[in-house]
């Protein structure tokens, strides 16, 4: 039986999973600065800024994103995050895998619940 | 704890990344702050939202994949997990040695095996040669006993008998010298070729006992950088990697 250590553990698995997904959805939709991200991820899952950071770069390193400056009106200028034609296409691959996962997950709980 | 603060403990704990992304960090993270306070918290409850610094680092520094600077307090200590793995490398070349080690002992003892058997023909050839010495010999000798019958029945066919023995001698003479000659020959064959392979082991053995420290040094190296230094660990094992790789391919040469 797990304890809330364990039920934290889970959570934060379940959180790196989903993550990046949420990340390239959140920025398909526009170009988004780190912060800006980190609140609109935090609408859907607590997330943590220090998790942000590393995501954006590995998906930057990977090509998925495309990283710009600009400046801004309210100090200095803001690092903005753009989807490339790889991002958009790995966003569909997360999106279906996830679908088809939650779908065969829900179905099974479903299922032994009625039973 | 405030901004400036909290800026500098975070360099202090990135200072291992290049300067650009150090920079880009504390950016990305001044900013955060700075929004934060705009929406109307203190620097100080900002910079508690960014939960335990230890995690926050850790995480941050996930990216690069570098330990931060307090893990690896707590590895040196713990040095268990290197050494293991450290270990079954070593254990992979070691294996590897072996593996070379004895791909050239079949090799050396296919190669000894025909050196024998070409020692075996030789010797053969030689035999028969000195049989075919023998019975060509045993004729002459018969047909020298034959003209001396001859001689007794005919006495004006001594002359001709004696010429016939003394061609007869020369001809054994001739044919013993001759076989000396071969003899000495192979002789000197068996010892050119006998030689010539020890070189060859020599030339083997000192080329694998080369190449096979060589890589070890190498791998050692790796290690140590692993054991040593293990805020950058990505570099022994890199180190570690190229002399397995090198071992490998030296081996996977050595055996072909």
């Amino acid at each position: 039986m797990q304890g809330k250590g364990g039920e934290a553990f889970l959570n934060t698995q379940f959180k790196k999973g989903v993550l990046e997904l949420l990340v390239l959805q959140a920025v398909r939709t526009r170009d988004m600065y780190g912060y800006e991200l980190v609140e609109e991820i935090s609408r859907a899952i607590d997330v943590k800024e220090g998790t942000i950071y590393p995501l954006l770069k590995r998906l930057t390193n990977e090509r998925y994103f495309e990283a710009y400056l600009q400046e801004s009106q309210e100090g200095p200028p803001r690092k903005y995050y753009r989807l490339t034609a790889s991002g958009i296409v790995r966003s569909e691959e997360l999106k279906k895998e996830w679908l088809a996962f939650q779908k065969s997950v829900g179905e099974f709980l479903k299922e032994y619940d009625d039973g | 704890m405030d901004k400036a603060a909290f800026l500098v403990r975070l360099q202090k704990n990135i200072g291992m990344l290049d300067d650009d992304e150090q920079k880009d960090i504390m950016d990305e993270y001044s900013q955060h702050i700075d929004m934060k306070v705009a929406k109307g918290m203190t620097e100080a409850e900002a910079i508690e939202d960014f939960g335990d610094f230890e995690d926050f680092v850790r995480e941050v520094l996930s990216a690069y994949h570098v330990k931060a600077p307090f893990d690896q307090k707590i590895n040196i200590k713990e040095s268990a997990e290197p050494a293991t793995a450290a270990g079954v490398v070593a254990g992979e070349v070691v294996d590897g040695m072996a593996r070379a080690g004895a791909s050239a002992a079949t090799r050396l003892s296919e190669a000894t095996k025909e050196g024998i058997q070409w020692c075996g023909e030789v010797v053969s050839k030689l035999c028969a040669q000195v049989t075919k010495t023998a019975e060509r010999d045993s004729s002459n000798e018969a047909s020298a006993s034959h003209l001396s019958a001859a001689d007794a029945v005919s006495a004006d066919s001594e002359h001709t008998t004696l010429a016939g023995l003394t061609s007869c001698s020369a001809t054994v003479r001739k044919t013993r010298q001759g076989l000396v000659a071969k003899l000495m020959r192979a002789c000197w064959q068996v010892i050119k070729t006998g030689v010539r392979w020890m070189w060859n082991a020599c030339v083997v053995c000192l080329g694998g006992f080369v190449v096979c420290g060589t890589l070890f040094a190498l791998f050692a190296c790796g290690a140590s950088a692993v054991l040593l230094v293990q805020g950058y660990p990505a570099l022994g094992v890199t180190l570690g990697a190229v002399g397995v790789s090198i071992s490998g391919i030296a081996v996977a040469f050595l055996a072909s």
